[in-house]
């Protein structure tokens, strides 16, 4: 990975609420969500397609995503994914989780007072 | 758009028939296919854009239901170690009925014990990663499946020799009003170990069963 590119392990933990962030917006199906993630992140991200489907299987089983099938287009049948109102709740608390965790991981790190 | 069929059909080769796997397939053939058009109108040329859009997925091993990632040497050496332990246990076992002259289960496994000792050397020989990959994917699901199928056969198989020795014995009694003599401990248990070779095909479904759950300590924990 390029150094312009964010460390993947930093990033791990957070491939489900990013991809529920997406859904949040509107459904999606696989190749749109890489998409949406890379121009969410100013194409400083890029999600790979197996992280993608274990991700996205993740969060089915966990019923914070359903899936469906869209219309026949000129490349095939897409799988769309929807959240759930579970996934809703679910992302919504990571966020809060991850300003928590901005925030003490700021101070162990740098040491900043500026967020107070 | 065939050449990237071609791929995902490689990727699935080893998989085939549940409806959950086409879907997969469906839809990372999907994906594929729309990330191939976007490069394509991107401005990337038709045999880059394949090539791009196929080695953004190369395996899809870890997205199969029950599959689990084991390191492929030690869980086969162990594989071997479990059914040579148990059958040098059976045999063990078997040895008392040699006295009644019951050679042919003791002989059958010290035969078995023979072989799977001997590929257990040349495995262990070969040095981890030599000849195989390093990683193998194995379906928990299934192998549960086949020790479950094992115990059902093996039940039935059971009851069928129980019939089957017990008419053989006892059937000119009934037949011929030749009633089976029994006339000291040396008969009974002679009579008695006609049930016991029979009985030793246990270790097949209690091999099964133990190489059902071997994978639990030698899974792998994918990281992304």
């Amino acid at each position: 990975m390029s150094i312009t590119g964010v460390s993947s392990d930093l990033i791990r933990g957070h491939i489900d609420t990013i991809i529920l962030r997406v859904l949040y917006e509107t459904d999606n199906y696989g190749y749109e969500i890489i998409k949406s993630i890379k121009r969410n992140s100013n194409g400083l991200y890029e999600l790979k397609e197996p992280s993608l489907y274990t991700s996205l299987k993740r969060l089915e089983k966990g019923k914070m995503v359903s899936s469906y099938w869209g219309d026949k287009t000129q490349g095939g049948r897409r799988k769309y994914y929807q959240i759930t109102p579970q996934g809703e709740a679910a992302y919504l608390k990571a966020i809060e989780q991850w300003h928590l965790a901005k925030k003490v991981i700021d101070l162990l790190v740098e040491g900043n007072e500026d967020n107070g | 758009m065939d050449e990237l069929k071609m791929h995902v059909d490689r990727l699935f080769s080893k998989y085939k028939g549940s409806s959950s796997v086409d879907d997969l397939k469906a839809e990372i053939l999907s994906n594929l296919e729309a990330k191939k058009n976007d490069l394509l109108s991107s401005g990337m040329g038709e045999e880059a854009a394949t090539k791009t859009a196929k080695g953004s997925i190369t395996s899809i091993d870890a997205l199969i239901d029950g599959n689990r990632k084991v390191r492929s040497y030690p869980y086969k050496i162990e594989k071997l170690q479990t059914i040579l332990l148990i059958l040098i246990v059976a045999w063990i076992f078997s040895t008392p009925f040699l006295l009644l002259q019951n050679f042919a289960t003791n002989a059958l496994l010290f035969l078995s014990i023979g072989v799977f000792g001997l590929t257990l050397i040349i495995k262990s020989r070969r040095k981890p990663g030599q000849d195989t990959r390093e990683y193998d994917h194995i379906n928990i699901n299934s192998l549960a499946r086949r020790a479950k199928l094992a115990w059902i056969i093996w039940t039935a198989f059971m009851v069928l020799c129980i019939l089957a020795i017990t008419g053989l014995n006892f059937s000119s009694n009934f037949w011929f009003s030749r009633p089976l003599i029994i006339d000291g401990p040396y008969q009974l248990a002679r009579l008695i170990s006609q049930y016991i070779g029979p009985a030793f095909t246990i270790v097949i479904p209690l091999i099964l069963a133990k190489l059902s759950k071997l994978w639990i300590k030698h899974e792998v924990i994918e990281d992304e």
